[in-house]
């Protein structure tokens, strides 16, 4: 296509110098007309000139920039890590302006949320039309030209103007670009931004402790680089609430994180698995019966099959050495327990415990050979837990105390970085473009004969 | 674009024929003209111009090939200089 192209251009200029040489043959002595005669053969000579050195040119080009220390790939790095953090800077703007009103953030960094929302847009949409460009040199450079070039052929300079202008642009942003990002390392530093919050969304997590159980109360605790960075009541239907709007969904951090289950004072690894595009399921496999939020008993080492009824609960279990089932609950809670069956080889013991402003007891049974019992739990009372909600703390919260990094210097270095100075770079390539359009266009004639 | 480089090639051969037969024309023209007893100095100035501008013409008929031959290797040196060295 490229060829085909160029003989167009080529038949043109020579079209170019027969009409030259015809205007020069021609009986009109009108010096109007004649004085195209040496303008037309010049025209031809140059632009022939350009066809010849059409590819030579455009590797030239390449060239250049290689040699100045630019490349391809590292502009394309370059591009990609910039939007990327741009990107984030905004989505974390949008986010935390969208909870500003329910989670405390530090007065120095509300008044720049505006300004990083605005500058993070802008710097967004400059960036993708320099993508934009880039795409264009790239990969439509060589074409781009032989249209330049075929322009820069026609007769009586018709689109000379515009042809010359489409190979200066080719030729000057073909070595530009690539250059970019070793002008922004000499010019500007990239804003520190380190350490970064992750940013989260939504889900919906559900807390079972065997296929179609729900738990019944708890709390569900985020864990981030052995950090706590959340935690959400488990209401009595096993869906986890977040704080600031009593209801699901929560917000879960979109960076590696650990899930466990507080329950009365025990904290229990779940095992997770996605049900839908934001429902969460996390399992419990140590809970083996949970019938009031108050009352739960759950298992190490050994299985239990329990049977529940009003007021009472028979767990048939069987256990391994060490293993030991161990049954929780509330001070509100009155529990009667009793073992049925051999005891030997089973040690009892309990205890007291207080979790988040709760406070109850336990007993625990643990087998020193491999045991088999049934052990009947009595209940009555309120059995109710009622967790202090000051201990908890939704991700929003966390991510809004962990801001400090947002600070003018912050915006300041952002906006020259990503902003000012690129935008100075490219300004910069358009002003070369126009140069050498110029040079190659020869806007100002030559009024001499050709000799 | 085949259509397009075939129409070009036309016009362009009509061109030459049409430029070949004017400049035998404005050169005799001009000669003509150049004889005449007007006594015009104008137009005594006119048809100098014709006959230079006839045998320009003449001239580039002659040498078009040639210097479109030089440009291209000229362009061929400077590609092979620049990008061999």
């Amino acid at each position: 296509m490229i060829t085909d192209i160029l003989l167009v251009a080529f038949k043109l200029a020579m079209l170019t110098f027969y009409l030259g040489i015809l205007v020069y043959a021609s009986p009109l002595p009108i010096s109007r007309f004649k004085r195209w005669a040496p303008e037309l053969i010049l025209d031809s000579i140059y632009a022939v000139l350009l066809i010849a050195l059409y590819y030579f040119l455009f590797d030239a080009s390449e060239a250049l920039a290689s040699l100045i220390g630019g490349s391809w790939e590292a502009f394309k790095t370059w591009l990609s890590s910039s939007l990327s953090f741009v990107m984030y800077l905004k989505t974390l703007a949008v986010l935390l302006k969208s909870v500003i009103t329910q989670v405390p953030l530090a007065s120095t960094v509300v008044p720049l949320l505006s300004p990083l929302d605005r500058a993070a847009t802008t710097a967004i949409l400059f960036l993708i039309t320099v993508a934009g460009i880039a795409e264009i040199v790239r990969n439509y450079g060589l074409v781009l030209m032989a249209i330049g070039v075929a322009l820069y052929s026609v007769p009586f300079k018709l689109t000379k103007g515009p042809g010359a202008w489409i190979i200066a642009f080719i030729l000057v942003f073909n070595t530009g670009l690539p250059v970019l990002p070793l002008f922004l390392e000499y010019v500007a530093s990239p804003p520190d931004a380190e350490p970064q919050v992750p940013l989260y969304r939504d889900e919906y997590v559900k807390l079972v402790y065997s296929p179609g159980e729900p738990v019944r109360g708890g709390v569900l605790v985020v864990i981030m680089g052995g950090e706590e960075v959340a935690s959400y009541l488990v209401n009595s239907e096993g869906s986890a609430i977040s704080r600031l709007s009593g209801s699901p969904p929560i917000q879960l951090p979109l960076a590696p994180y650990r899930l466990e289950h507080e329950y009365l004072g025990v904290a229990f690894p779940l095992e997770l698995a996605a049900t839908g595009p934001q429902n969460l399921r996390a399992t419990n496999k140590w809970i083996k019966v949970n019938p009031v939020e108050g009352l739960y008993a759950y298992v190490v080492n050994g299985e239990a099959d329990p049977r529940v009824s009003e007021g009472l609960v028979v767990i048939e279990a069987s256990l391994r050495p060490g293993g030991y089932l161990e049954v929780r609950y509330t001070d509100s809670c009155l529990v009667e327990t009793e073992l049925h069956g051999n005891a030997t080889g089973i040690m009892m013991s309990g205890g007291s415990w207080s979790w988040r402003g709760e406070r109850g007891y336990y007993e625990r049974l643990t087998a020193s050979s491999t045991v088999s019992f049934n052990l009947s739990i009595r209940y009555s009372g309120a059995c109710d837990l009622n967790v202090d909600e000051s201990s908890l703390l939704d991700y929003a919260e966390y991510a809004a105390s962990r801001l400090d990094f947002i600070t003018p210097n912050l915006l300041e270095a952002f906006i020259l970085y990503y902003l000012t100075v690129p935008a100075m770079y490219i300004f910069m390539l358009f002003g070369a473009t126009f140069g050498v359009a110029r040079l190659l266009g020869g806007r100002d004639r030559i009024p001499v004969r050709v000799v | 674009m085949v259509d397009l480089v075939d129409f070009i090639q036309e016009w362009t051969t009509k061109v030459t024929a049409l430029a070949w037969a004017l400049f035998l024309f404005t050169w005799s023209l001009g000669w003509a003209i150049r004889g005449a007893p007007l006594p015009f100095s104008k137009v005594k100035r006119v048809s100098g111009s014709l006959i230079e501008d006839s045998i320009w013409a003449a001239f580039w008929l002659a040498l078009g090939s040639t210097v479109f031959n030089v440009v291209v290797y000229l362009a061929d040196v400077i590609s092979q200089g620049l990008i061999g060295g």
